[in-house]
């Protein structure tokens, strides 16, 4: 937790505007669906067409320095997921990828989610390292990982 | 002395022997004397001899003959003024003594008559009084249920009461109120059911033949003066022989039956037997609707009745919401659970009033600590919780000692015996449950 830091207070709309992905209309028609239907703007974004899951992860990237890691070919080691219950990393679409002494490395949809994280580390008792990855990838890799157990 | 030597108060048997032997004896002794003292010749004796005693015999006979009667007539007379009023005074003769018979069996008949009058009017009173007494007893079951409806009584107490007045009316061997839920029935009261009966009324087989008896525009009747012979397996179910049960009808739909039943010969139930069921159906129906409107009413109160703080279920319901929230954004959510840990002591020493006084302030100080988007409520009797939307552990765990500080303030001036031990626990969504359930569930093992 301790290596995070939000260096900005923008929205992750208010980035992707900036960086010209989306235009201005579209997020406003984004954050109009997420008033009825609820949902992380993010995910709506995607799910309307307007972006690409990479591309959040990417500017997440350029904004914040997580580094972006795609998790397609990752090789998860399935010990790991003992650490963080299932329904918490559902929760809060993240995956434990990586351990080393008191080190956790996480892979998440969302590495600004700093209450996730410190529940991680409440639970698992290491200090966290967040990768960015997108949300179907973490969704996948909890598959994986949870169903293989 | 002289009364009981005097002829005038014997009978009259003994006033026959004496008047025989006046007309009789004495005269042939007197005869036998004049004969044989010389007086009339001893070749005279015989015939005078026979001639007197063929005459007194003649006179025995006639008297006889009056006085007979009269003590047949008398001693019939003793037997009717007993009661025997069906005794016929059988004495025919043409003269006064059956003149006298003839009147007396008029006079017998005709109080008979009166009597038998009297009996059938006295029969028919007894009747009316019976009649008047049960309607009366019914009439005051209606008021005492109708009271006890609108005292907002129980369900199953008002069931016992009209079950206890049904058992008072028609004969009853027994009565029953059965529920329906579609599949079988359910008997909440009844009187004088045995016990397999009640298991045969539960059994979802036969609850074909029970359903007809749920049609809300009709009622079944069965007693000697129908021969209906198509509810013959009813009528075993409950094992009576007449049976009279009516529908409880609620907002519009079948909720059960209503019936009483016996197992007389030649029984009939008559017109105020049905009105009354009627009735005894009306008000159960009614009893019913409010018991589910005061359902309903309880299950829409969100306020605690003593705090004002929100009750368990909108706690429950709320923090349910506020997880659902928090899995569809990603989000941690958090109940913070407050237990006054002696607050058993508290209501020994203070008394149950002055206790409610130390939860009332204890919800004060919390409602004051609440922030806007926060609800607290009360989960138990000694136990609050603060549902906090978008707090993670750590966050829940700085208000929470926040709140305790607040509590601790708000309780300063109170004497020791006064103040509240209070424990915090926090539970958080997702580390410790993915539903309110499950943080519910585990409120018992943290406080």
């Amino acid at each position: 937790m301790s290596s995070l830091k939000r260096v900005t207070t923008k929205q992750l709309g208010e980035l992707l505007i900036e960086r010209k992905v989306i235009a201005p209309e579209q997020l406003q028609k984004a954050l109009d669906y997420q008033k009825v239907n609820g949902g992380l703007i993010g995910e709506i974004l995607v799910q309307l067409g307007f972006s690409k899951e990479e591309d959040i992860a990417q500017v997440l990237t350029a904004q914040y320095g997580f580094p972006y890691l795609p998790l397609t070919n990752y090789d998860i080691d399935l010990e790991l997921s003992k650490l963080i219950p299932e329904h918490v990393a559902r929760q809060y679409c993240l995956i434990p990828i990586d351990k080393i002494g008191n080190n956790l490395t996480l892979a998440m949809s969302n590495p600004l989610n700093t209450q996730a994280i410190e529940d991680v580390e409440m639970i698992s008792k290491c200090v966290v390292q967040a990768f960015v990855s997108t949300t179907t990838d973490v969704r996948k890799a909890i598959e994986r990982c949870y169903v293989k157990k | 002395m002289v009364k009981k030597l005097s002829i005038l108060s014997r009978s009259l048997r003994p006033q026959l022997a004496v008047a025989f032997c006046i007309m009789s004896v004495i005269p042939i002794l007197a005869l036998l004397y004049l004969i044989f003292s010389g007086v009339f010749a001893l070749n005279m004796l015989w015939p005078v001899l026979g001639a007197v005693i063929v005459l007194s015999l003649l006179g025995f006979f006639l008297m006889k003959r009056i006085v007979d009667p009269i003590i047949r007539l008398c001693s019939d007379v003793k037997v009717i003024a007993n009661g025997e009023l069906s005794r016929k005074i059988d004495i025919s003769r043409d003269d006064e003594i059956g003149e006298l018979s003839s009147a007396l069996n008029q006079m017998t008949q005709h109080i008979k008559s009166n009597m038998d009058e009297l009996k059938i009017y006295g029969e028919r009173t007894k009747n009316i009084n019976l009649q008047i007494s049960n309607q009366v007893i019914a009439l005051s079951g209606l008021l005492e249920i109708s009271n006890i409806i609108s005292e907002g009584s129980s369900l199953s107490d008002i069931f016992d009461i009209v079950i206890s007045r049904l058992s008072q009316i028609a004969n009853s061997s027994l009565a029953f109120i059965a529920s329906s839920d579609n599949v079988s029935f359910e008997v909440p009261a009844h009187y004088g059911l045995r016990a397999d009966i009640l298991a045969a009324l539960r059994l979802p087989v036969n609850a074909y033949i029970l359903n007809p008896l749920l049609d809300p525009c009709s009622h079944f009747m069965k007693d000697s003066s129908l021969s209906d012979e198509k509810n013959i397996g009813l009528l075993k179910l409950f094992s009576a022989k007449n049976l009279l049960v009516y529908p409880i009808v609620v907002q519009g739909r079948p909720y059960g039956i209503l019936g009483i039943g016996n197992t007389l010969d030649g029984f009939r139930y008559s017109q105020d037997d049905i009105e009354l069921m009627s009735i005894f159906a009306k008000q159960l129906s009614i009893a019913v609707e409010n018991d589910l409107l005061s359902k309903k009413v309880k299950d829409l109160e969100v306020l605690d009745e003593v705090t004002g703080l929100y009750n368990r279920r909108y706690i429950f319901t709320r923090l349910d919401e506020e997880i659902l929230r928090a899995i569809s954004h990603q989000r941690p959510c958090s109940l913070i659970v407050f237990k006054i840990s002696n607050f058993t002591e508290l209501k020994n020493q203070l008394g149950g009033l002055s206790a409610e006084d130390v939860l009332k302030k204890l919800a004060a100080a919390l409602t004051s600590s609440a922030g806007d988007l926060d609800r607290a409520g009360r989960i138990a009797e000694n136990i609050f919780g603060i549902v906090l939307p978008e707090k993670n552990k750590r966050q829940a765990q700085e208000f929470g000692l926040k709140i305790k500080a607040a509590l601790e303030d708000s309780f300063n001036g109170e004497s020791a015996a006064k103040r509240p031990q209070v424990d915090i626990s926090i539970l958080e969504n997702p580390i410790d449950g993915s539903d309110a359930a499950s943080l519910f569930e585990k409120i018992k093992g943290v406080v």
